[in-house]
């Protein structure tokens, strides 16, 4: 397998990079929702470090996947409805923008909250706002609507490739898979 | 007579500029903040109630005396979750130590400013803590006093039970003050 896409594939990179997230986005939820029960403690405040160093690490990701995608053309996919193309296309694009849009609005929230984010201990992030908890509630709203959005883009996401895979049989998620055929 | 009079006012005058001048500031002429870490990332709170009762002269520095009264309770680090917890038994414990304070005299200079070995009284326990400070002279006779102190919470229980391990919240933390030493706030000896 190559490592950039070709014209029917995606590449290692893209492939890997897509399927790190995946693992990640279900850490985060079982991180936050962990955490969401918890007293403030110890526990706590671990949980929250992590779920903080991950969502950093999900937003790297997600410039690399974007800068990626600019430069190296993903596979054309399968014939279609053009409604079916322009759904996936905004299917797409809108999990790229909740994935810039959750970190920083969970570091923003960090900020708001004086609970400066570092990077797994190694790096401390600047705050984006100055310490407010009225403005930490909102944050954390949209924070969870955000969270909400990418739940419901990515059931869209898997349902999508399913339909595709097993009811239109076109091919269309072998694109994505690893292990599936050779070209 | 005439001479003799002249004389000792010279000698009070004189006598005078060694006596260290002396002032009572609270929060409202500077602030008292400290910095801490959590998941290795510092931030910074503040105590909004302090009354400091300084006496400093910087061409004689041996003859300083500080003796600073701290509120606990007005620890805030603007997210009231975490000040509830630093009010309670496991940190500051402030039902039972509602105030932490610091004395120290003999202030000596060091470089382009100050030290002064005093000790901190905190949750129920005194350990020597060293200030390191700077002195900007003003025109009216007082000046700004600018320095800081590192302290060990766990030195002083500050932070038991899960608090004691230093993993997710260290064991350093950084106190830091900025007080204005004006003329209004000047005391009579």
């Amino acid at each position: 397998m190559q490592l950039t896409n070709t014209a029917n594939r995606y590449g290692l990179v893209p492939q890997s990079l897509h399927w790190v997230v995946v693992v990640l986005l279900i850490v985060q939820f079982l991180l936050a929702e962990a955490a969401d029960d918890l007293p403030l403690g110890v526990d706590k405040l671990a949980m929250l470090a992590r779920h903080k160093s991950v969502g950093l690490s999900i937003l790297l990701i997600a410039l690399v996947r974007v800068a990626w995608r600019l430069f190296d053309r993903p596979p054309a996919p399968p014939p279609m409805p053009s409604w079916q193309r322009l759904a996936a296309g905004l299917t797409h694009w809108g999990m790229y923008a909740v994935l810039f849009a959750l970190p920083l609005t969970g570091w923003m929230m960090s900020s708001a909250a004086n609970y400066p984010v570092s990077w797994w201990g190694l790096i401390q992030l600047p705050d984006l706002v100055v310490p407010s908890e009225s403005l930490e509630e909102i944050l954390h709203e949209v924070h969870e609507v955000l969270a909400g959005t990418l739940l419901f883009l990515a059931a869209l996401h898997v349902v999508a490739a399913l339909k595709h895979q097993f009811l239109d049989r076109d091919g269309l998620m072998r694109r994505m898979l690893p292990w599936v055929g050779r070209e | 007579m005439k001479r003799f009079a002249a004389v000792l006012c010279l000698a009070l005058i004189a006598g005078q500029s060694s006596v260290a001048a002396s002032w009572r500031a609270n929060e409202k002429a500077g602030r008292l903040t400290f910095e801490a870490t959590q998941a290795g990332a510092r931030f910074t709170g503040e105590f909004s109630r302090f009354v400091a009762d300084v006496a400093f002269n910087p061409s004689a520095p041996s003859e300083c005396r500080f003796d600073v009264t701290i509120d606990t309770a007005s620890a805030g680090t603007g997210e009231s979750q975490r000040d509830g917890l630093l009010r309670g038994q496991d940190f500051f414990w402030v039902d039972r130590y509602p105030n932490a304070s610091y004395q120290g005299s003999a202030c000596r200079s060091e470089g382009a400013g100050f030290t002064l070995k005093g000790q901190l009284l905190l949750r129920g326990v005194a350990r020597p803590v060293t200030l390191q400070f700077h002195f900007e002279p003003d025109s009216g006779g007082g000046g700004t006093l600018t320095g800081k102190a590192v302290v060990q919470r766990l030195d002083f229980g500050v932070g038991q039970g899960e608090w004691e391990g230093t993993e997710w919240v260290g064991n350093e933390v950084t106190v830091r003050f900025d007080l204005t030493l004006s003329a209004a706030a000047a005391r009579a000896e």
